[in-house]
């Protein structure tokens, strides 16, 4: 578990501060912002944050369904406990023009022309049944708040976190901008994304 | 080397003294260590451990167990290695993987935390554990002669004899959910004995014949600790054979033995923060590393000049640890791990060393 203030206070050395307080050139604030578009674009870059949704249940001769928050990607469907076969519509047009609405046991999933975080399903269920799918997905917001400081990742997060912050802290046009330290820290950035590729897979 | 060590030799590197610093302090010099400590595991997958998890199911999320969970590199379940596959492989081999009884045989990760294993050693036809062995986790109610090795009705051998006097026999508990259930057993009497069936309270009588008969008992379940019972009734002897209890309508018999198996997880794990008086847990030939890192890492925010003295030590520290991964590749290797370190021999540095310093050149 990643306690994102705790990365916070261990940069602030690197920030030239000693407390939250003594920051200049930015506020706590921008430094938890930082960090949580770090977590959004680690979980874009890779598949880091996978769960197993169960809240979907099907409806008798509904094709469409909404995909869960925070959803980035579907690697897995299943009806019940059959799973179901990825598949675009084109696809499923070339295999019946009437896909949309045919009813039947589920086969297919597809997320395409269909509008963004919808799934649906061919053929057309004819009963109620678990959706279960399993789904990349982007973590909940690290809030300026202070409601949700914590993300559940590898140790290792918390340096990418910490390098992150710094290639936007010190990237940003201003006068403690320092180009080859935000430079350098973004590629630090890509150097953990390249291994968090390589152990747990690409992202989007 | 201590932290105390490695501290010092820092704070000598940056021409500080260690016991009055003054462009660094001793806090931000321990913060160096740990992420340079946390990166060389992260990096090399230097540090194993192997302990036990315990699988009931099919999906897990290993990161609620082991928090400091880098990668599984090995599973195996009595002593038997678990082969790692992709989804995609699963539901190619089988369909109803998620839900197929039997000994794990694979298992698929996704993610940072999601584990799936298959087959499971639960099933959702047979609640009951052992079914065709009274020896195992049922309990003996009053004393009774068991005999095994009896004719079943599936043309097997399966089927149990229990001889004894009135309530002789088994029951096993098992913590349900409140539903519906269905107990099924089958019965057959051998002498003029018959036997009845007792599910939580309730009890049975079915009309037991010479003939092998399935016997069925809906029955609605409050949920909890619920015991499931089969006597016999009268001084004689019972054959038994393939209890079930199962939620919702009666199917075909599904034989169970455990329901749960003790595995054992080998990962690659992060290490704990180390204290101010502690001692580094990668490989110790490789604590030098960590001077270098900690120099780097203080050097990092003073930029220019800085900065490029920093990459040096940057760059040893990475040519270090292409040696201790390299290491721990050929061994998991030879291990048959399942996941192997970052390849840092194959990583392009420059664009984080040599871009910064051909920046800084042509300023």
């Amino acid at each position: 578990m990643i306690d994102t203030q705790a990365v916070i206070s261990n940069l602030l050395p690197d920030l030239h501060a000693d407390t939250r307080a003594h920051l200049v050139y930015w506020a706590e604030a921008d430094l938890i912002q930082f960090i949580d578009e770090s977590v959004k674009r680690l979980a874009r870059k890779a598949m880091m944050f996978v769960e197993r949704d169960l809240s979907l249940t099907t409806g008798i001769g509904t094709a469409t369904y909404a995909l869960p928050a925070r959803h980035l990607a579907t690697l897995h469907a299943s009806y019940g406990t059959a799973p179901l076969r990825p598949a675009s519509q084109i696809e499923l047009e070339a295999g019946n023009p009437l896909y949309v609405t045919v009813a039947g046991t589920p086969a297919y999933w597809y997320e395409d022309k269909i509008g963004s975080a919808t799934v649906g399903l061919s053929p057309v269920p004819t009963a109620a049944a678990a959706l279960p799918l399993i789904v990349s997905v982007v973590p909940v917001d690290i809030d300026v708040g202070k409601v949700v400081t914590t993300l559940e990742a590898p140790q290792a997060v918390a340096a990418y976190l910490a390098f992150s912050v710094l290639a936007q802290a010190y990237g940003r046009e201003s006068e403690s901008e320092m180009p080859d330290v935000a430079q350098h820290c973004a590629a630090r950035v890509a150097f953990y994304e390249e291994i968090f590729t390589r152990y747990y897979g690409p992202g989007m | 080397m201590t932290v105390a060590d490695i501290s010092s030799r820092i704070m000598t590197r940056l021409e500080e003294d260690p016991a009055a610093p003054i462009s660094t302090t001793a806090v931000e010099v321990l913060a160096a260590i740990n992420e340079g400590q946390q990166l060389a595991a992260f990096l090399t997958l230097c540090l194993e451990t192997t302990l036990d998890y315990t699988l009931a199911g099919t999906f897990y999320t290993p990161r609620s167990t082991f928090s400091n969970l880098i990668v599984p590199l090995k599973i195996t379940v009595g002593g038997v290695r678990l082969r790692p596959s992709t989804i995609a492989e699963l539901d190619a081999f089988n369909t109803a993987w998620q839900y197929t009884y039997g000994t794990p045989a694979r298992y698929m990760t996704l993610g940072c935390n999601l584990l799936a294993v298959t087959p499971q050693l639960t099933s959702s036809l047979n609640l009951l554990r052992w079914t065709e062995d009274f020896s195992q986790v049922w309990m003996l109610n009053v004393a009774n002669t068991l005999t095994t090795g009896i004719d079943d009705p599936l043309n097997g051998t399966g089927a149990s004899r229990f001889t004894g006097v009135v309530a002789s026999g088994y029951f096993q508990y098992n913590i349900v959910a409140a539903g519906d259930y269905t107990f099924s057993v089958y019965l057959r009497k051998v002498d003029l004995s018959t036997g009845f069936v007792q599910v939580n309270a309730t009890v049975y009588h079915p009309a037991l014949t010479t003939a092998w008969q399935r016997f069925d008992f809906p029955v609605t379940l409050a949920g909890g600790n619920t015991p499931m019972a089969i006597y016999v009734n009268g001084t004689g002897s019972v054959d038994v054979f393939g209890p079930q209890l199962q939620l919702g309508a009666l199917t075909a018999y599904q034989k169970m033995t455990v329901t749960s198996a003790t595995s054992r997880l080998t990962y690659a794990y992060s290490p704990t923060d180390l204290l101010s008086n502690g001692t580094p847990v990668i490989p110790a030939p490789f604590h030098p590393a960590l001077v270098e890192y900690g120099v780097y890492r203080v050097k990092l925010k003073e930029g220019a000049q800085g900065l490029a003295r920093g990459l040096r030590s940057l760059n040893l520290f990475l040519d270090s640890m292409t040696q201790l991964g390299d290491f721990t590749r050929a061994k998991s290797r030879a291990a048959r791990y399942d996941v192997m370190p970052f390849e840092l021999a194959l990583f392009d540095r420059s664009k984080l060393i040599d871009a910064i310093l051909r920046m800084q050149a042509k300023k």
